[in-house]
């Protein structure tokens, strides 16, 4: 009774006789054997639901002290025995105070959204995850696809190779740096080929577009806007042919993706139809300086119009002709404004203030500087805005600010620091600088620098006191908010705020320097094994 | 020794307590900060108009805060402390105030007054002395014939049972089994109680495939226990003191403490904390450098208080410890405690027929012991089969199937070999730390999940 798979045998009749119960079997459990049957006891007491209990427990310790692990499998030559070891990492290891806190993070400490910028910190450092972490980031970015971007370069070999131990996971298991297969195009799958064409596209833009053109009446609707639009990618005079046919498509995102591309092209046609049109809307009585900004409404909307987009978009709250002119306005690029009235940028938007049409003016302007992301509008936009009257500050599109927070954020021209120096020292009295703020830094991709933050940290430091009780209160709670997450944190940290009238004012105070100190830390916890 | 800050953390009595003391770790919030070799003391600003006094005692470590929290230690005392690890320059060496002098004078007095009580024998008259033991014996009696009744009829629940057969009584419901369970409370013997309602989970609630067989061990195990009972005279005296403690009898700690000391560099290989209704439980496992014992301690903590003694995992100490009797000693007690260090090695893994050959001997000797502490070495996770590890022969065990962090295990892996500390009961291993590049997870506390 020595051999375990006759325990195993023992056991399982035990467990059976036990299940259907002795009553049921109509005997009593089978005797163990030599040796363990010694053990159980005999004459008084032996009755068989003793047996069966106490050979149960005899055989679950003769089992237990005499254990045998399951054999090496017989190898197969050729075939490996198990998934090969992760090989080793080509990143640094992360320092242990920023491990620590990402412990904290994770713990739920700071607010969950720091991840991202811990992730890319450790990546600028370049480092990678401590492998105890993997799990739970492989499994919050699978919830969270927005994380990727930031875990993916820090995730190490042993990131990769945990991902292809489970299924959802697999999104971080391959290489990122993999350059798309060319046969993708013929054979793979709408993201694939979108991939091998946009690829194609950087080698060999004429040749993308003559493989796009070639198939494009047989690709279905609804990929067609998107293929359409990886041709941004080095867009040129050659595409304009191709572009022009794809106006007359049926399907609206088509014809939309092909206007976009159209418009960015300097000297297309389209651009031309375009000024043209607008050359009999818009005309200036008077100088640049001290004239008046007139609008001609179009009498109709005809189908050359039509097909270039003119009544396509939606604004809402304007007539239907005004919508005619804000379509064609947001189509051309607004520096043509300023070479033609031979205005800056915010001339331009000082005469639109003169003028009947200047909410038309301005949405238009607006829509067609975030389409062209034109850098002297979008930054004039922002100075304007600050003095402008607050029935034209509706009119602005927000995107503007966003394109604003993503040329500027970075500051290196001193753009972002001219236009918080253009700020009023009263400027918390009205919404509008809030308001304006609250976007540019949430729509910053990245910290600002130490300057702009200085300046910024300075003008909190002389309202801040008197804060509590402004009005607009809740948006400047926002925007502390957004501010403790984009301020240089060494700069932001240095913030006097003043006293707490209240618990709820200290509440939001003790958030933005919680948030800047968990920033702070995790810059310091890098820079010390640099 | 200075705790780090995820040490510091394992201290608090709730996520909530370490969450509140994290966002306390920050210099604003304190003023009057100070340090001397013993204690580390602050005040913080709280709600209210005088700030709260905090202070530490980094001996032990032990908490000492003016704020009315019931939270032990409450958030104050964890921020103070994290402050610290944080920034120690924050903290001026400096000569205690008098609200710190006078607690640390206290807690060395009461200390002293302690080892004196002990060392002093009481002083009491003969015929007092005589009555009192007249009196326990009249009540130890009492109790064993309460258990003696108890584990009679467990005996013949289980002889109906084993008639009636599982799946027969499978249709009365877990009703069935709570009944027995409230006898068995009834007749002191708790731990019974407590193996009845767990099988009874086992069987009514888990999805495990083997569970109807994990519930005959255990049943053919408390039989076995009842007539262990009925010839507890028979028994060596340790293995006696086992089956008392298995049926309920508890051990006092001044007796524990009476054993004799086991002296030693004790490394905290592994913790893990467990909610049992209101009850927190604490198993920390320590292992002698020298002697090579194990030793396992457990520490209860009630509602919203910390745990009284604070061992943090990854660290390592000289010390006394004294086992409760029994014949193969795990579970003891912190007689004395020197300055915890970091732990910066951990002894020899060893193999897994070492590891079978003394779990052998070991049921030998207490045949009722659940699991045993082992700390494996070459270990190496299966990434194509989740809960198995190949040793290093090739040979392969399974883990728990309760282990709830195999993803983890493989990530610390990576699919190499590493050494694994947990618990053995026989057929499968429950990880409970790793030793990954060079240092200590302990998978209960380090991990984010």
């Amino acid at each position: 009774m020595t051999d375990t798979s006759e325990t195993a045998g023992a056991a399982r009749a035990l467990q059976q006789a036990l299940r259907i119960g002795l009553a049921r079997a109509g005997r009593g459990p089978a005797a163990l054997g030599a040796p363990l049957d010694a053990l159980l006891p005999a004459g008084d007491g032996a009755t068989p639901e003793a047996a069966l209990w106490l050979s149960l427990a005899v055989v679950d310790a003769w089992e237990r002290s005499g254990f045998a692990p399951m054999p090496a499998p017989a190898s197969v030559p050729g075939t490996p025995d198990a998934v090969a070891a992760s090989p080793a990492e080509r990143l640094r290891p992360c320092p242990a105070r920023a491990e620590a806190l990402l412990a904290m993070l994770l713990r739920g400490v700071f607010p969950a959204d720091l991840l991202g910028p811990w992730l890319r910190e450790l990546a600028r450092h370049g480092g990678r995850v401590p492998p105890r972490f993997l799990p739970t980031l492989l499994d919050t970015a699978t919830r969270q696809a927005d994380l990727r971007p930031a875990l993916l370069p820090v995730l190490g070999e042993r990131g990769r190779w945990l991902a292809q131990t489970d299924r959802e996971w697999q999104w971080a298991a391959l290489d990122g740096s993999a350059a798309p297969d060319p046969a993708w195009w013929e054979t793979g799958s709408f993201e694939q080929r979108a991939a091998a064409l946009h690829a194609w596209r950087a080698r060999d833009p004429g040749g993308a577009r003559e493989a796009l053109a070639d198939t494009w009446r047989s690709e279905p609707p609804e990929a067609r806007a998107a293929l359409l639009a990886v041709l941004a990618q080095g867009l040129g005079p050659d595409d304009e042919a191709f572009l022009e046919t794809a106006l007359d498509d049926k399907r609206k995102e088509v014809r939309a993706a092909a206007r976009s591309l159209l418009a960015g092209l300097p000297g297309s046609q389209f651009v031309a139809r375009m000024t043209a049109r607008l050359q009999a809307v818009l005309q200036l009585e008077g100088s640049a300086q001290t004239g008046r900004l007139q609008v001609a409404l179009p009498a109709e909307c005809d189908a050359a119009m039509r097909r270039d987009g003119v009544g396509a978009g939606a604004h809402p709250g304007f007539g239907e002709k005004t919508g005619w002119v804000i379509d064609m306005l947001a189509a051309v690029d607004p520096c043509i404004w300023s070479q033609r009235f031979g205005a800056a940028p915010r001339a331009c938007l000082a005469l639109a203030r003169g003028g009947d049409a200047g909410n038309e003016l301005v949405r238009g302007w607006g829509l067609a500087a975030i389409r062209h992301r034109t850098p002297d509008w979008v930054r004039d936009f922002a100075t304007w805005w600050l003095a402008a009257p607050p029935g034209l500050r509706n009119a602005v599109p927000d995107g503007v600010f966003d394109v604003h927070a993503a040329l500027f954020h970075d500051d290196r021209d001193g753009t972002l620091s001219a236009l918080l120096d253009a700020l009023p020292a009263n400027w918390l009295d009205e919404d509008a600088a809030t308001r304006l703020l609250l976007r540019l830094t949430a729509g910053a991709p990245e910290s600002w620098p130490a300057a702009p933050s200085r300046r910024m940290v300075q003008h909190l430091a002389a309202v801040l006191p008197a804060a509590a009780n402004v009005s607009h209160v809740w948006l400047l709670k926002a925007l502390l908010d957004r501010l403790a997450r984009v301020l240089d944190p060494s700069v932001a940290a240095a913030l006097d705020a003043g006293g707490a009238p209240d618990d709820q004012w200290r509440g939001t105070l003790d958030k933005f320097f919680d948030i800047v100190r968990f920033r702070h830390e995790t810059v310091l916890s890098f820079q010390e094994q640099a | 020794m200075l705790l780090d800050a995820s040490q510091i953390l394992t201290l608090a009595p709730d996520a909530a307590s370490a969450k509140a003391g994290s966002q306390l770790a920050s210099a604003r919030s304190w003023s009057n900060l100070g340090r001397s070799d013993a204690a580390l003391w602050g005040e913080c600003q709280g709600s209210g108009k005088t700030p709260y006094r905090t202070q530490i005692d980094l001996a032990g470590p032990a908490f000492k805060c003016s704020c009315p929290s019931r939270k032990f230690p409450c958030k104050h005392g964890l921020g103070l402390y994290l402050l610290l690890a944080g920034d120690a320059a924050l903290f001026p060496a400096d000569a205690p105030p008098a609200w710190v002098a006078d607690w640390l004078q206290g807690r060395q007095e009461r200390q002293e007054k302690k080892t004196e009580k002990a060392a002093a024998a009481p002083e009491v008259t003969e015929e007092a002395r005589a009555a009192a033991v007249v009196q326990a014996r009249k009540r130890e009696d009492k109790r064993e014939a309460k258990v003696g009744a108890g584990v009679l009829e467990l005996q013949t629940w289980l002889d109906d049972l084993a008639r009636e057969g599982l799946a027969g009584v499978r249709s009365r419901g877990q009703g069935f089994w709570e009944t027995i369970a409230a006898r068995m409370a009834d007749a002191q013997a708790a731990p019974l109680a407590r193996r009845l309602q767990r099988a009874a989970g086992l069987l009514y609630q888990s999805a495990l495939p083997d569970a109807e067989s994990m519930v005959a061990s255990e049943l053919a195990s408390m039989y076995l226990l009842a007539r262990a009972w009925a010839r507890i005279d028979a028994l060596p005296a340790p293995l006696q003191a086992d089956v008392r403690a298995l049926l309920g009898w508890t051990v006092a700690q001044e007796d524990v403490l009476c054993e004799p000391a086991v002296a030693d560099r004790w490394r905290v290989l592994a913790q893990s904390t467990f909610d049992d209704d209101r009850v927190k439980a604490r198993a920390t496992w320590l292992h002698g450098a020298a002697s090579g014992r194990w030793a396992l301690l457990l520490h209860y903590a009630v509602g919203n208080g910390g745990f009284q003694q604070q061992i943090a995992p990854a660290t390592a100490f000289d010390g006394e410890l004294c086992f409760y009797p029994g014949a193969w000693p795990l579970r003891a007690l912190v007689k004395t405690q020197g300055d915890p260090a970091p732990l910066r090695e951990i002894p020899a893994p060893i193999d897994l027929d070492t590891v079978l050959d003394t779990h052998a001997r070991a049921l030998a000797a207490q045949p009722f012991l659940e699991r045993q502490p082992v700390l494996l070495g070459g270990l190496a996770p299966d990434a194509n089969a989740r809960h198995v590890v190949r040793e290093p022969q090739g040979r392969r065990i399974l883990l728990h199937p309760s282990f709830r962090h195999w993803p983890h295990l493989l990530a610390l892996s990576g699919g190499h070999p590493l050494a694994v500390c947990g618990e053995w009961d026989g057929r499968t291993l429950m990880p409970l730390s790793v030793w990954s590049d060079g240092r200590l997870v302990n998978l209960d506390s380090d991990l984010a999940t």
